[in-house]
């Protein structure tokens, strides 16, 4: 009997696990063995499998995949990322506001790999969360795109500035208003700062923040009912950064840079 | 059902109704329409769906929701690209698929319902015939030749002649044959304005395409190097749309001649 690639690669989590193995360079059996912690008699019946569909070669002793098997392994990657980051939280996602993100960013969100989600402390709501404010100052470069004005981001901007990191600030013209009325002295000392560049967003984009550093991304948004619950996403991976660079860059071409004398 | 991976893929019917629900909301008759089932068989599909959170039920339609759109718009790709494998796996397994870029190899789904066109040996040095007809339809043409077929040439120039735009990509050598051997054809072309000839400035040997308005005809050597007359022709836009972006990936690295 002839088997489909749906079957061979989603119905069994062992043929998964040997391909996305073997991405990682030609593997022999007994290394495979120990990677997936199976035993021969568990294994080489999907081995076989997997040779018998041509998603992997054998060379001697060592296994890789074949030219269509890294294909394979290439076009499932984003999908299986996308599904664990869902299924990780999943209570989470399904009452994200997510309507705003530009279309192929969305269907990229698996690109925030492994992130954590940062609960909401009843005690220290109106604070910036600390695994925000913590990994923020110790960053040299960051990108922000607010829409909303948080009391304590003033002071965080100062405390930046005068650590000497280059800020590029992404803001809504609403935030941007809220934020010249009620803190007056701090805006003017860090819209003065050399390493300052501001943009003001023409749109009003539900996303109420988004900091991209060298290091990591945060993310805060909204809920379905368009509110502000305080689970916010943090995320240390690469590929997230790219993802979150990208988003600031969609940004920068809906914004017109203010510059001050 | 617990996982994503189970919803997706343990279900033919599950599968379909998200991939349909990717072109927008449906009712429930269009559902059954477009999926060719009676309404009765779909009903646990949906549910399972919508106990997944996957799947919205708003007023008279059924949508998916954003992470069901999420993770459908994940799956598609994956699913076409199985698709293509799975209806003509010897072949594509003893493809050389290394001189098409990596971007362009997974939206391989793309080519959607091709056929795979395999001569007789009596007719191996004949175009395809449906090919031939095709290819006086199209308003447009553009071309990487990298072996060198006599009649090809010889058509392009006719197309070219009647006022269609055509651009052609050749490997060095087969422009050295053409300078050689086809003296004539060369001139030709240089004359005629809405022809132009560009030479590929690399040393791999990219696939052959030609792709127009109305089709596309793709030829990926096998994994020795060499073209065993298996040529891919398709008529869906998107086919068309990935030809084209190949085309112009090749086109970045070369130089215009004429």
């Amino acid at each position: 009997m002839r088997y489909s690639l749906t079957n061979i690669v989603w119905y069994s989590e062992k043929r998964k696990n040997i391909l996305l193995l073997l991405k990682e360079g030609p593997r022999d059996i007994d290394r495979i063995k120990t990677s997936l912690n199976e035993t021969s008699r568990s294994i080489m019946p999907q081995i076989k499998r997997l040779l018998q569909k041509k998603l992997i070669v054998q060379n001697g002793e060592s296994y890789c995949l074949s030219e269509i098997g890294e294909l394979i392994v290439d076009s499932i990657e984003p999908l299986l990322d996308t599904m664990r980051v869902i299924e990780e939280n999943k209570e989470f996602w399904i009452t994200r506001d997510l309507s705003f993100l530009p279309q192929h960013l969305f269907n990229r969100l698996g690109e925030l790999g492994h992130y954590l989600l940062v609960e909401p402390d009843l005690n220290r709501m109106f604070e910036l969360p600390r695994e925000f404010k913590n990994n923020i100052l110790k960053s040299k470069q960051v990108s922000s795109f607010i829409s909303y004005v948080h009391p304590q981001i003033p002071s965080l901007y100062i405390e930046l500035v005068d650590k000497g990191v280059h800020l590029s600030l992404f803001m809504t013209k609403t935030a941007f208003e809220k934020l010249k009325s009620e803190y007056p002295k701090e805006m003017k000392k860090i819209l003065s700062s050399s390493g300052v560049e501001l943009f003001l967003c023409n749109e009003n984009i539900p996303l109420p923040t988004l900091a991209v550093t060298g290091w990591f991304t945060y993310l805060c948004f909204l809920n379905v009912e368009g509110r502000y619950d305080h689970w916010d996403i943090i995320s240390f991976d690469e590929s997230a950064l790219l993802w979150g660079n990208e988003l600031i860059e969609h940004y920068r071409s809906k914004s017109e840079r203010i510059h001050f004398s | 059902m617990e996982t994503l991976t189970e919803t997706i893929w343990f279900s033919e019917k599950r599968k379909e109704l998200m991939f349909l629900l990717l072109e927008g909301a449906k009712t429930s008759e269009e559902i059954e329409n477009k999926m060719g089932v009676s309404w009765r068989s779909m009903m646990l599909p949906v549910k399972e769906l919508k106990e997944m959170d996957l799947l919205l039920h708003k007023d008279t339609k059924y949508t998916l929701s954003s992470i069901g759109r999420l993770v459908t718009e994940n799956a598609k790709p994956v699913s076409d690209i199985m698709g293509i494998l799975d209806k003509n796996t010897d072949y594509w397994a003893s493809r050389d698929l290394k001189t098409i870029p990596r971007g362009l190899c997974r939206k391989l789904g793309e080519l959607g319902n091709f056929s795979l066109i395999e001569p007789e040996l009596k007719d191996m040095f004949e175009l395809p015939e449906k090919y031939v007809a095709s290819i006086s339809r199209s308003t447009h043409i553009m071309s990487v030749l990298s072996f060198f077929h006599p009649s090809y040439l010889s058509m392009f120039i006719e197309m070219a002649s009647k006022g269609i735009e055509i651009s052609i990509l050749l490997t060095e050598s087969v422009w050295e044959r053409i300078k050689e051997d086809f003296q004539e054809q060369r001139d030709r072309l240089e004359n005629i304005d809405n022809a132009h000839v560009f030479i590929y400035q690399h040393v791999s040997t990219p696939p052959a395409i030609v792709v127009t308005d109305v089709f596309l005809l793709l030829s990926i050597f096998n994994k020795e190097g060499r073209y065993d007359h298996r040529d891919i022709l398709s008529f869906d836009a998107s086919a068309m749309q990935w030809g084209k972006e190949l085309f112009l990936h090749y086109a970045e690295s070369s130089m215009k001649v004429i």
